[in-house]
């Protein structure tokens, strides 16, 4: 049986082949979409951002570290793009569309129930939707995609220490609102 | 859907080519270079701003009066700070990405770039770059923009009284006896200098040169006492003191 490629062997073969930079679409474009739909609360939107994802990843792949991992370095362009979504659409974002991602994130019932085993996933996903940006991305790359602390900071590109006591931050918060948002 | 947005990303990516590592390794050396040009820069500033202090610490020791810390200030090189801040906060963002330097925490980095801009300081203190910097024509330009009034070089502090006086020159007689022409143009700060009168004595900072100093500030040390290691102790003098004594140096 043929040994499967790592990532970051796809990586650099890409630059010759581009059919192996297809296997990398076919391993992480829906869990790229799905990161992107958390990070911007819109999941009509998140398929366009992530084609750009994977374009900008596929044209600048000769600049990937192998030291790194791969999938740290696709994230950081996914973050990079959300940003550049939130950034651009700050003004219009309605939460409304957050109904859509619970649809199609209703698999990840599992990972919810990490955060708080009492609420249902709607709940957390509304909340999440109102806390910082910052926060809420952290909160996803940790508990929903399952980071590393060097995974999250190589994708966040901050300090490794200030990780802990961020998500620590994030997570008050969080229960804040779920608490308020019950009661209501 | 997923395998709908799988084909449309290879669609997209069809045609294309991904960037040479030439392009990569261009950018990431334009950076680096840019990097060190900008730690040389902050280097000289800390280099320029160094001595100014240094001057301004051994001046202001000699500016007379209750106004020491108003006239003090005048000095501060307050453009070179906000360009020696603006530099390092550059630095601090383009040493944060290189390599995986972006994993230390905030104060690490800020006191890398601190220690290695100390240490290149002291190297250049060494080996004499800094004395020759500041003492070439450019240096002496920048040296002497900063500060408005600017701190001149050390020790170009005059006290003596007033043998003779006009609009734009006044004879003063230093305490070893030497007569300088204080030179007194528009820039001069001489907020005192139009009611000094023969006889007062005067505090100069300026730029000497021979017998002459081309003064920046001029303050009067009429309600100061002569001896200067009783200063704080305010001895009011009148201000006609060596009208109605004499110079009693003489």
């Amino acid at each position: 049986m043929k040994n499967k490629k790592s990532d970051e062997e796809l990586a650099i073969l890409s630059l010759k082949d581009k059919e192996n930079f297809s296997q990398i679409v076919n391993r992480y474009a829906s869990k790229i979409q799905r990161y992107i739909a958390r990070v911007t609360g819109n999941w009509q939107e998140s398929e366009d951002i992530t084609q750009e994802v994977f374009f900008k990843a596929y044209v600048n792949i000769a600049s990937f570290n192998p030291k790194l991992k791969f999938s740290s370095w696709l994230y950081r362009i996914a973050h990079n793009e959300s940003v550049n979504y939130i950034k651009k659409n700050y003004r219009t974002r309605n939460v409304e569309l957050n109904e859509n991602i619970n649809y199609d994130l209703s698999d990840d019932q599992k990972i919810f129930e990490k955060i708080d085993a009492k609420h249902n996933s709607k709940l957390v996903q509304k909340t999440l939707m109102e806390l910082p940006p910052r926060d809420r991305e952290i909160i996803n790359l940790v508990f929903f995609e399952e980071k590393s602390y060097i995974e999250v900071s190589d994708i966040l590109k901050m300090p490794i220490n200030s990780i802990g006591p961020t998500i620590s931050r994030a997570k008050n918060k969080l229960k804040i609102l779920i608490k308020n948002e019950s009661k209501t | 859907m997923n395998q709908k947005l799988e084909e449309k990303i290879k669609e997209q990516i069809k045609n294309e080519k991904p960037r040479s590592r030439w392009y990569f390794l261009t950018q990431d050396l334009s950076r680096d270079i840019l990097l060190f040009i900008l730690w040389i820069f902050l280097v000289i500033a800390v280099g320029f701003f160094t001595n100014i202090l240094i001057d301004f610490q051994l001046n202001r020791l000699k500016v007379p009066g209750p106004g020491q810390f108003f006239t003090s200030f005048s000095f501060f090189p307050v453009e070179l700070l906000i360009i020696i801040t603006f530099l390092i906060v550059l630095i601090y963002y383009l040493f944060r990405n290189i390599g995986f330097l972006y994993r230390l925490s905030s104060w690490i980095i800020i006191v890398l770039i601190f220690c290695s801009v100390f240490l290149g300081y002291f190297v250049s203190e060494a080996i004499g770059a800094n004395k020759t910097l500041i003492n070439s024509t450019i240096g002496q330009q920048i040296y002497n923009r900063q500060g408005r009034l600017l701190i001149p070089g050390r020790e170009d502090v005059v006290v003596g009284i007033i043998k003779s006086v006009s609009d734009d020159v006044a004879e003063v007689e230093d305490y070893s006896g030497k007569i300088w022409q204080v030179l007194i143009a528009n820039e001069t700060d001489r907020r005192e200098f139009d009611s000094f009168a023969v006889g007062e004595r005067i505090w100069v900072l300026g730029e000497k040169a021979g017998d002459k100093i081309k003064a920046q500030a001029v303050r009067s040390m009429r309600n100061q006492p002569r001896n200067g290691s009783m200063r704080g102790k305010r001895i009011l003098q009148s201000p006609s003191y060596y009208q109605i004594y004499g110079n009693h140096l003489n």
